[in-house]
């Protein structure tokens, strides 16, 4: 099998000549600056390795991963900084996917999970099932993603009018998720004390609790679905930016494309959401960014996921060692950071008249 | 039907609709419709607004499932066929096509390839040839890197023409592709679907409203009227005094273009007919 590499027009041409024609076309800055974003994000993980109440050397974790270190210095690095940073990093590729795939099915940069309602869905969801019935994973899963999907179903379905897209799906998405706040307050407020502390816990949006034992399915089902997504989404989407008529006309049907990217970014989200509870603002973000530095345009599923990936680990990394001696939930990070940034896009979108 | 000789393409109607009718939710705007569209020819669709002939267009791309009736691609049921095998048969131009911001005409056209490629060939060098070609053949070759959305109206049409070209579909279906265009560049691209139709041999269907434009490039007329086909034949045919009274409420004449020979309307709006007058007697006493 031979293969063929050629520039054009900023991007790389990839082609085997097998049996079974392989062929491909990459933005080549795109695929730069994912690697730089996964070098930054390497790094940042890495550092979450070193730091805490006992900091090692660079020599003593990487000795520790190996897996021949002191009990003590493994117990620290591989146990107890390991899962969290990693979960950091593909909570945050997640996030990031879920947003650009709403982003893109409701032409509208505020259409992320965050703002229309669907990551409050789903934390109500998971509050909901951790104050009367339980905490593993998988019920807080099923109790996330049901909310969400109920709260998806609610949103297109009061939006109808007005198309996926634009302000109505934004507005109605709103609405929904003060009153789904007021929910998960009341739920918090009628349970058990001590369930309900957890509960209470969980909404903030923590990667502090962290074990493989209790993220290592999110994880696997995580990467799963984005990896999914990613090779059935991400050309039907770019299509579908070309509006119903040109995507249907070209042989993709518009109706399947939005449903099936409606669930993925639902299931990516609840995911997350019954792992660490609700951490807003990653979604939001992540897409905007990563198409930016990517200086490309559409639905761009790959920056997105590294931006996310990068966003999630460094705002956990600030979130345990900004203030000595604090450690924050890492949604109240995101949150403090986000309001700054969402009052900053909602400016912008309307000085635009997008709104 | 005027049918000049030795023309390619010709050959057994690839596209027919058969006993159609089409409604929007509970308003039917079209019944009982029978239409062949001849193989290899320029067909244009005429008839005042809200005739239907948007939604025929789009009945026939598959894009509107008709109430009843069936329309056959090659002599299949074009609804029971995959969506893909449509897409390398018959490219679409609709109406409202809105390119995604800072897209370049290069990354427009290429996603005209969409239905030749598969889950793991996504870029072969027949999808190279074919985005070359359509970018040449529309002339927008040269602008190929810029931003559709900052080009004029006309490159940006034809910017979607080389998409759809990029399909290699042996029909092409546009609906009113002229309008917002300045008189030059509706010529300009009616020139190029004319030539798309007599070098490539493409069977080519559009929706105009310039009744003019009609006569001068179609080879095959179908005028529409309230949801019906009211008449249909080459523009000498069609182009009447009388049917465009009955079509369009308008007086008409009738010349011949000096240029091509072939018939020219001159339109009026048609004076509201006049009160029979009955000569007043004079009563003597």
């Amino acid at each position: 099998m031979t293969g063929l590499i050629t520039p054009e027009r900023g991007s790389l041409v990839l082609r085997s000549s097998g049996r079974v024609p392989v062929s491909g076309r990459f933005h080549v800055r795109t695929v730069l600056v994912c690697a730089a974003l996964l070098l930054a994000t390497a790094a940042v993980t890495f550092a979450a390795l070193l730091l805490g109440a006992v900091v090692h050397t660079p020599a003593e974790v990487v000795r520790a991963l190996a897996g021949d270190a002191p009990p003590s210095v493994e117990l620290f690095v591989v146990q107890w900084r390991l899962p969290r940073a990693l979960a950091a990093v593909v909570f945050g590729a997640l996030l990031g996917v879920a947003g650009a795939l709403f982003q893109s099915i409701t032409r509208n940069p505020l259409g992320s999970p965050d703002i229309i309602g669907f990551t409050a869905g789903s934390s109500a969801g998971g509050v909901a099932v951790l104050a009367f019935v339980g905490s593993s994973y998988l019920l807080v899963a099923a109790g996330a993603l049901t909310g969400g999907l109920v709260v998806a179903a609610i949103v297109l379905l009061l939006s109808r009018g007005g198309g996926v897209a634009g302000f109505r799906l934004v507005i109605v998405g709103i609405g929904l998720s003060a009153m789904l706040t007021s929910l998960e307050t009341w739920v918090v407020l009628t349970a058990d004390i001590e369930q309900a502390q957890i509960a209470a816990l969980w909404g903030a949006g923590s990667l502090n609790a962290v074990s493989f034992g209790y993220t290592g399915p999110a994880m696997v089902i995580g990467l799963v679905a984005l990896i999914v997504t990613g090779v059935l989404l991400d050309r039907r989407l770019t299509l579908l930016e070309l509006g119903e008529d040109v995507s249907a006309s070209l042989g993709s049907d518009p109706g399947r494309t939005r449903l099936a990217a409606v669930l993925a970014g639902v299931v990516l989200v609840a995911v997350v959401t019954a792992a660490a509870g609700p951490i807003s603002f990653v979604a939001l973000a992540a897409p905007h960014v990563g198409r930016r530095l990517a200086g490309a345009t559409g639905v761009c599923l790959a920056p997105a996921a590294c931006t996310g990936a990068l966003m999630l680990a460094s705002a956990d990394l600030a979130a345990q060692h900004a203030i000595p001696g604090h450690s924050f939930p890492v949604g109240v990070a995101t949150v403090a950071v986000g309001g700054l940034y969402l009052v900053t896009l909602l400016i912008r979108e309307n000085r635009k008249g997008a709104l | 039907m005027n049918t000049p000789e030795g023309r390619p393409g010709d050959g057994p109607t690839p596209l027919r609709a058969h006993d159609l009718t089409m409604a929007h939710d509970q308003h039917v705007v079209g019944e009982h419709l029978d239409l062949e569209i001849p193989a290899g020819r320029f067909t244009v669709v005429l008839g005042p607004n809200a005739c239907g002939k948007s939604t025929l267009l789009r009945s026939l791309s598959r894009l509107h499932e008709p109430r009843a009736g069936t329309v056959y691609l090659d002599g299949r049921d074009i609804h029971r066929m995959r969506a893909k095998d449509v897409a390398t048969r018959l490219g679409v131009l609709p109406q409202s096509a809105v390119a995604p911001a800072g897209i370049s005409v290069f990354d427009l056209v290429r996603r005209g390839r969409y239905p030749h490629q598969s889950f793991l060939s996504r870029w072969g060098p027949e999808d190279e040839r074919s985005v070359r070609r359509a970018l040449e053949r529309t002339g927008m070759a040269e602008l190929a890197d810029r931003p559709v959305d900052a080009l004029s109206g006309g490159q940006r049409q034809r910017a979607w023409v080389a998409m759809a070209l990029a399909q290699e579909s042996p029909i092409l279906l546009l609906d009113e592709p002229t309008t917002f265009l300045d008189v030059a560049h509706q010529i300009s691209l009616l020139e190029l679907l004319s030539e798309l139709n007599r070098t490539g041999g493409r069977t080519v269907v559009a929706v105009l409203h310039d009744i003019n434009h009609a006569a001068q490039y179609a080879d095959h007329l179908v005028m529409m009227s309230g949801g019906r086909i009211v008449a249909e034949g080459s523009p000498a045919e069609v182009l009447t005094s009388e049917l465009l009274a009955a079509v369009f409420d308008i007086d008409a004449t009738i010349i011949e273009d000096p240029v091509n020979g072939g018939p020219h309307v001159i339109t009026r709006h048609r004076a509201p007919a006049p009160v029979p007058t009955t000569p007043t007697k004079k009563v003597m006493p």
